[in-house]
């Protein structure tokens, strides 16, 4: 019997050619979107899960709180980890630092190949202990276990040393410390939060000429991202509870109380972290929640279409089905019939999902960022996520249409009394506007992201970051040469002005507490926390800051100890009604009792996800000058870039000949912030686009079927005179009434959603009625376009064969 | 008694209106009859086939099949009896398109889960007998209208039914073809088989033994025609 429901499914695919099209192709997009965003969600929720131990993993993580001001590191102090393994063996099986100098990247050669490497890291020797990141050559317990080791990525294995077996040979870091490669970690197939290249051991630290003793017991930085492994049933919690005791007591007396510790488990980090001085940007998990509603409503439209087009082509099946029950065929029979002849359909389908899915992966890995299917769980889910999605549509959707075909009455469709296909007209007149209600729905996600996006990169922020130019020299001797490569800069010709800064504006910020004078009682309590940024002179000219009271720094009036620089929103914060009031008055800071000499316009110092709050600048002692200036920045002729760009470097080679020229334009940094919101903006974009695609489809195949079974009444309409634009208009004015109700629809549904997700920005575009005007006016037109060819061919069509029928 | 009709009442309700297809219907039809069903259009005789074929149900009275109360069974009980039992013949022969006059032919068989050895045989032979074997593998709309109706007697015989019901088998053929049916009808009806057959023809209501008279959905006469052997 199966054999005669597939040789009929099969002789009815060929028969309407233009359906089966339609069917199987929109079914088809709607498996291989399905299954893409899929993979997309699959992949985020993949980070770090790999470890062996992933659900005893925990990172240490440090909030410190005053007056509202948190400070929310990802990495803690050095003293952190081995002091946590001393204290609680008990609940500690094994802790791991990761260090970098906190500088964005390290010089790394060999014999003429030079590179300035951002994925250097340190390592304690329990790396492995704690981490599964598997070894393609090498000793897990050897490769970190002596000063100088060095375990490289197959990436960088290839890049410095082609196909030659690194393993006893050497790197050297920074032009001074030469570092042997004892191991190649294996190709990565897996994702995790931190993407490293080279994992050097810990110990290598001692042979440096750094102040190892301070650092050892130094509580107040927190350069070290530290990781302890629980033990077997021990809680987080109560190891979270005795850390903070640890930190409490070891902390500086100023915010020791302040501070808490939190232990984040590994896996969460990628999804739900969001701290300063993460090890590489993190997602965000309501962007996955994002991605499984696009794939659910993909689905729908999908599962839609196939309904639609199904229910409204039984008609022509209605015969069919009177016969078949008329020789003894039960309802059951013809279900079963349905249903197994719609996932043949579904089969197909789910054959070219496959194509279109492995056609489109790079694409849809590129948009989203992430490189997806590369490994055998990928495949795997690939495959069944096709295959399932498959045939759960395609069941979903045949069981109307299956359910509708086996109620045909025989004595019905088989003596003509039926108006066949008008049946279920209403309900595919709700499936249609549902489905045009997810459309102009992701049309105007489309546009609202696509705004809020261009908002965040054409947004102004309150200070100039076009045509600056950063160098990063954190981790060089170029910063103790700062006054004499800035002099050098000046002297280029497109060269227009020249600072040092401690982190990048607009971007980051440290947070620095100072003693307010109104508040001055000696009590060390009424420290405050306040954001701020060390600077060199010439800040406020080179990033075009607009000073509102008072003035810039002067070199020669000392500023260096005794002046600061404020924001608006501190002279607020401070009590004051104007910002000249709060000239000239006290604001202690470690460095001594320093003075406001100016204050700034409210610029945005950090992305335009966060309201901007109170904020100083402030110069560094000479003492500390060096330390403080981690980037020069320079603000270059806006015609001549690229020139300028030459001579920053020849510059940068006469003072650093060893380190390769590092530079990054301010703009594109402070546009890289965004990246979530253009990976959501992307995801839109394509999605919005199948779905409109897809509705298309079914619009297309709806209109065939529509037009053909009121062929009769256009004909009559045509015999008694109507003119062709009549039929057209009433032909098109039944579609468009769908539409137009999906639209009323949509538009409170759309305005609910976004509205609310535009209200998570502080800063944010203006929703504009035109958004949803255009969405709809687009909308109509497809409808037109797509609906006019067989609504044009029936009106223009002669009356006589239709009537004859 | 092969089928049974007592009291037998149907009327359809559209949009409020009430229309009486059938009144107060009594009739019997005996196993090997031969009953034509004559009266002009609209006159209920669809209904009547309809009814006494198990696709539909009276509004009321009494439908009595080989014995059995069916005027309220279910629809899998009646679909059952039509399997088994009944045959149909149309006027427009209602043959499925996608399928070939062979599949056609076997379909009925394979609702009654007939082995494919047994199928293919009993099918050959019928479509030997029928003179449409070398159409075996062509579609309906590939053969003359004669050969559809063939091809339709046979799906209609395949399963040896107790009952054939024709609804006009010869409406729309010529008269040549349309005698050739005929003949074969009254062949089958020889061989034991009840028909009962709606027609306008009078040529064709000659062939049977009963002419029943339908006027307005009553039955007003009925006229013995031919003697069975």
């Amino acid at each position: 019997m199966i054999r005669n429901y597939l040789t009929i499914a099969t002789r009815n695919l060929y028969r309407f050619k233009l359906y089966s099209f339609i069917n199987i192709f929109g079914l088809a997009i709607g498996i291989a979107f399905f299954t893409l965003l899929l993979l997309l969600i699959r992949h985020e929720l993949s980070y770090d899960v790999h470890h062996d131990n992933a659900e005893k993993i925990f990172r240490i993580t440090k909030f410190v709180e005053r007056n509202s001001v948190v400070e929310k590191t990802a990495s803690v102090p050095f003293p952190f980890g081995p002091s946590a393994e001393k204290f609680f063996p008990e609940y500690v099986k094994s802790t791991v630092r990761i260090f970098n100098f906190q500088v964005p990247s390290h010089a790394i050669s060999r014999d003429t190949l030079r590179f300035n490497e951002p994925g250097f890291y340190f390592a304690d020797e329990s790396f492995f202990e704690v981490f599964d990141y598997p070894l393609a050559i090498g000793d897990t317990a050897l490769a970190l276990n002596k000063p100088n080791f060095v375990i490289l990525s197959h990436k960088a294995a290839i890049k410095y040393f082609g196909e030659e077996n690194p393993i006893g040979k050497k790197i050297i870091y920074e032009d001074r410390y030469p570092l042997t490669v004892t191991g190649v970690f294996a190709e990565k197939d897996y994702a995790s939060h931190f993407d490293f290249d080279f994992i050097a051991s810990f110990s290598t630290l001692n042979n440096m000429e750094l102040d190892t003793e301070t650092l050892v017991n130094n509580w107040k930085w927190d350069p070290c991202w530290t990781y302890v492994l629980l033990k077997q049933g021990k809680s987080p919690e109560d190891l979270e509870f005795l850390l903070n005791k640890l930190a409490n007591k070891n902390s500086p007396d100023s915010y020791g109380e302040n501070v808490n510790i939190f232990l984040q488990p590994i896996t969460e980090i990628h999804l739900y972290s969001d701290l300063d001085f993460e090890l590489s940007a993190n997602s965000d998990v309501k962007y996955v929640y994002i991605f499984a509603v696009i794939a659910i409503l993909i689905l729908v439209v999908a599962t839609i279409n196939f309904t639609n087009l199904s229910s409204a082509k039984s008609s022509y099946r209605a015969r069919e089905v009177g016969i078949r029950k008329a020789i003894g065929a039960d309802k059951y029979d013809l279900v079963k019939q349905f249903l197994v002849e719609f996932l043949f359909i579904s089969l197909l389908a789910i054959i070219l999902a496959f194509i279109l899915v492995e056609l489109l992966l790079p694409t849809i890995s590129d948009i989203a960022g992430s490189e997806l299917g590369f490994n055998k769980l990928d495949t795997q889910i690939l495959f069944y996520s096709v295959v399932i999605s498959g045939l759960v549509i395609g069941t979903l959707a045949s069981l109307y249409p299956a359910y509708y075909l086996s109620r045909y009455q025989p004595s019905e469709v088989l003596g003509g009394s039926i108006m066949l296909g008008l049946k279920s007209k209403r309900f595919r007149g709700i499936l249609v506007i549902v489905q045009f209600t997810i459309t102009i729905f992701l049309l105007i996600t489309t546009y609202v992201t696509g705004g809020q996006f261009s908002y965040f990169k054409n947004a102004n922020l309150g200070f100039s970051h076009k045509n600056v130019i950063m160098l990063s020299v954190s981790n060089s001797q170029a910063r103790f040469s700062y006054d004499s490569i800035k002099n050098e800069l000046e002297k280029l010709p497109n060269v227009m002005k020249v600072t040092g800064v401690e982190e990048i504006p607009g971007i980051g910020y440290r947070i620095h507490d100072y003693l307010p004078s109104i508040a001055f009682t000696g009590d060390r309590k009424n420290w405050v926390f306040v954001p701020s940024i060390m600077v060199r002179p010439d800040f406020i000219e080179t990033f075009d800051v607009k000073v509102v009271a008072g003035r810039d720094f002067d070199r020669t009036e000392n500023d260096e100890y005794k002046g600061v620089i404020v924001n608006e929103k501190m002279v607020e914060f401070l009590g004051y009604d104007h910002p000249e009031m709060a000239l000239g008055k006290q604001l202690r800071s470690r460095g001594g009792d320093e003075k406001i000499i100016g204050v700034v316009n409210n610029f945005n110092f950090e992305s335009l996800h966060h309201e901007i709050k109170p904020f100083v600048l402030d110069m560094p002692s000479r003492k500390f000058q060096a330390f403080f200036t981690k980037y020069i920045a320079v603000k270059v002729h806006p015609e001549h870039r690229y020139e300028a760009l030459g001579d920053l470097k020849t510059v940068w080679s006469q003072f650093m000949p060893n380190r390769n020229f590092e530079y990054f334009f301010l703009s594109d940094k402070l546009q890289k912030m965004y990246f979530k919101e253009r990976k959501l903006v992307r995801v839109s974009v394509y999605f919005s686009f199948v779905s409109i695609l897809l509705a298309c489809l079914g619009l297309f195949g709806l209109s065939s079927f529509i037009v053909d079974m009121r062929k009769k009444e256009i004909a009559i309409r045509k015999a008694i005179g109507t003119t062709n634009w009549s039929v057209v208009w009433l032909l098109l004015r039944e579609f468009l009434l769908l539409v137009g109700l999906a639209v009323l629809i949509a538009w409170p549904l759309s305005y609910f959603v976004m509205e609310n997700w535009l209200r998570s920005f502080p800063y944010r575009m203006q929703m504009d009625f035109k958004v949803y005007v255009n969405t709809a006016v687009i909308v109509f037109l497809v409808t037109v376009i797509t609906v006019s060819y067989h609504t044009l061919k029936a009106a223009f069509k002669e009356p006589t064969e239709a009537l004859q029928a | 008694m092969l089928l049974q009709l007592i009291n037998v009442e149907k009327t359809y309700s559209n949009f409020g209106i009430e229309t009486v297809a059938l009144n107060d219907i009594n009739l019997s039809v005996n196993q090997g009859e031969f009953v034509s069903i004559m009266g002009p259009s609209g006159c209920g005789k669809s209904s009547l086939l309809n009814i006494m074929g198990l696709l539909d149900k009276p509004t009321k009275g009494e439908v009595i099949f080989l014995g059995d109360k069916v005027s309220q069974s279910n629809s899998s009980k009646r679909a059952f009896l039509r399997r088994n039992h009944i045959g149909f013949v149309f006027q427009s022969f209602n043959l499925i398109e996608e399928l070939t006059i062979y599949e056609n032919i076997e379909l009925p068989l394979m609702y009654l889960k007939v082995s494919a050895s047994e199928r293919k045989k009993r099918v050959g032979e019928l479509m030997e007998r029928l003179h449409i074997a070398h159409k075996s593998n062509y579609f309906p709309q590939q053969i003359s209208g004669g050969q559809q109706q063939r091809a339709a007697v046979a799906r209609a015989l395949i399963s040896k039914p107790n009952l054939i019901l024709a609804d006009e088998p010869t409406g729309n053929l010529d008269s040549a073809r349309g005698q050739e049916v005929m003949e074969m009808l009254v062949e089958l009806n020889e061989e034991g088989t009840s028909v009962v057959m709606v027609t306008h023809s009078s040529t064709a209501a000659e062939y049977s033994q009963r002419i029943i008279h339908l006027f307005d959905g009553q039955l007003v006469t009925e006229n013995l025609k031919r003697v069975t052997n």
